[in-house]
């Protein structure tokens, strides 16, 4: 079950009240957007049903003074009345009233209310209370509602949140629940390099780099290139259950957007592990960069490194797949030239021909010439022979690409050219 | 493709249109709304009855009149 599926089966879980076996008629539902849309719809039609029953309580508690209500509240309605009514109570009357209630009672509500409510609410009061609560919530495990704080609480507040948190393992875990991933970039920008450090630690120890991959594909490039050069310092088993949680998981986008931030002896490294030769693995790390195109360059960084095994099996599956897009990506991204050879000399005419068949009938131009530009000119001509057998209705497109090259690119690749076939003619 | 309708049905239910949208209303048959209806059912009977006695129990500290007043209003007693 990946990462993501099971997240939403806990968040589901936990919106019913209800066991994880409750949930197994269920099994067969396995798109985890499908359930996360049933569980906020879930989450809001409770809230609402209770919300509107608590009107009057709220009704009366605007008349009586505030330190009473925060009492009655407190030592006689108890966590789960309070957790029921925050939708019901407007905000500033609510964070009037957490000022005059205990940081416990106040994780007592939180645990009890709708995570995204009491995220919302936690979001309003002073900010120390909400560290608090934040950090009580995360000792006692509630990772499902720890979650629900990040979006709600702006990402600096949430940093300062994990920086007090000794349990780094927990932090990445309650990642993995995060509903908006992209708001996980800000706040690990927030955290100094020794605390990403430790989180990186503590992913090793607790055997989580699934959840650690699955958190680095949600990062922008910075942040990426932080940890790929925390990643250093790296030992081979370290890495060998890195690349081993990508396969067992699928955590390739993870990988990929790792790899492609590491120093080259490291990739060479990550490159030497056998899971790459694996027909299964390439296939899906050319549907990750099918759908994360911007990923092509990392898998090409890994290209460079593979054995001669796995050149032989990628080169397999690219005769045999029918969408050749991915595959241009990743061979215009390939940074060694004696590599690129040896891939485009393990490829029969029919093959590149299709290859070349991908570059003009998609559109793919900047990354054609990009490829062209780092073969010898008896290669170059070969792949330009055959395109030149191309309908020549597609070749307006290359026109454009070409005519945006510098004078001395566009020089470089029709020199030592017989023929410059379709290039002449552009 | 399966059918739309169940999921439309959990969507009408729920009160929530969303559900009725893709991917939902790929992915869900009837089974598995009853099955969906049925723990939400659960859910909403465990918290009312959550709900009632906490506000029974804190009830003692309210004057009496708006004690009355809430009981009705609340608990509908």
């Amino acid at each position: 079950m990946s990462l993501e599926l099971d997240a939403a089966r806990r968040r589901l879980t936990h919106a019913l009240g209800c066991t994880a076996g409750d949930l197994e008629p269920l099994g067969d539902v396995e798109d985890p957007q499908v359930l996360l849309g049933v569980e906020r719809a879930v989450r809001r039609h409770l809230a609402a049903a209770e919300a509107r029953r608590l009107t009057a309580v709220v009704a009366a508690a605007r008349r009586l003074p505030i330190r009473l209500v925060a009492t009655v509240a407190q030592r006689q309605m108890g966590p789960e009345l309070c957790a029921a009514a925050i939708g019901a109570v407007d905000p500033d009357h609510a964070v009037a009233i957490a000022g005059h209630l205990s940081v416990p009672f106040m994780v007592e509500v939180t645990l009890a209310a709708d995570p995204t409510a009491a995220g919302h609410l936690a979001a309003d009061l002073p900010r120390t209370t909400t560290v608090a609560i934040a950090r009580e919530v995360i000792a006692r495990g509630e990772h499902l509602v720890a979650a629900a704080f990040v979006g709600p609480i702006p990402p600096p507040l949430v940093a300062e949140v994990v920086r007090g948190v000794d349990d780094h393992a927990a932090v990445v875990r309650i990642a993995q629940y995060v509903d908006d991933p992209s708001l996980l970039d800000p706040i690990v920008a927030d955290l100094d390099d020794p605390h990403l450090a430790a989180l990186l630690e503590a992913v090793g120890e607790a055997g989580l780099w699934a959840e650690g991959l699955n958190l680095v594909g949600h990062l922008g490039a910075a942040q990426q290139a932080r940890i790929g050069r925390l990643a250093a310092g790296f030992d081979d088993d370290t890495l060998a259950a890195v690349v081993e949680a990508a396969r067992a998981d699928g955590q390739w986008h993870g990988l990929l957007s790792l790899a492609g931030n590491l120093n080259a002896g490291l990739v060479a490294r990550v490159a030497a592990f056998p899971q790459w030769a694996e027909a299964a693995v390439l296939e899906e790390l050319i549907a990750v960069v099918d759908r994360a195109p911007r990923l092509a360059a990392d898998l090409a960084g890994v290209v460079d490194h593979v054995d001669e095994a796995t050149l032989d099996t990628l080169v397999r599956l690219v005769a045999d797949r029918e969408d050749l897009r991915p595959v241009v990506r990743v061979a215009a991204a390939v940074d060694d030239p004696a590599r690129l050879r040896d891939i485009v000399d393990r490829l029969d005419d029919p093959a590149l021909a299709r290859v070349m068949g991908t570059v003009v009938e998609d559109d793919m131009w900047a990354d054609g010439l990009a490829l062209l530009r780092r073969l010898d000119p008896a290669r170059r001509q070969r792949l330009l022979g055959l395109a030149g057998t191309l309908p020549a209705a597609a070749w307006p497109a290359a026109r454009r690409e070409w005519t945006a090259l510098a004078e001395e690119d566009r020089a470089a690749l029709v020199e030592g050219l017989d023929d410059p076939g379709p290039l002449g003619l552009l | 493709m399966t059918d739309p309708l169940p999921a439309r049905r959990l969507a009408d239910a729920l009160d929530q249109p969303d559900l009725a949208e893709p991917p939902t209303a790929d992915h869900l048959t009837d089974v598995h709304v009853d099955h969906l209806l049925a723990l939400v059912e659960q859910a909403r009977r465990r918290r009312s009855r959550q709900l009632g006695e906490a506000v029974e129990a804190g009830l003692g500290m309210v004057p009496r009149p708006l004690r009355r007043t809430i009981r009705r209003m609340v608990l509908g007693r």
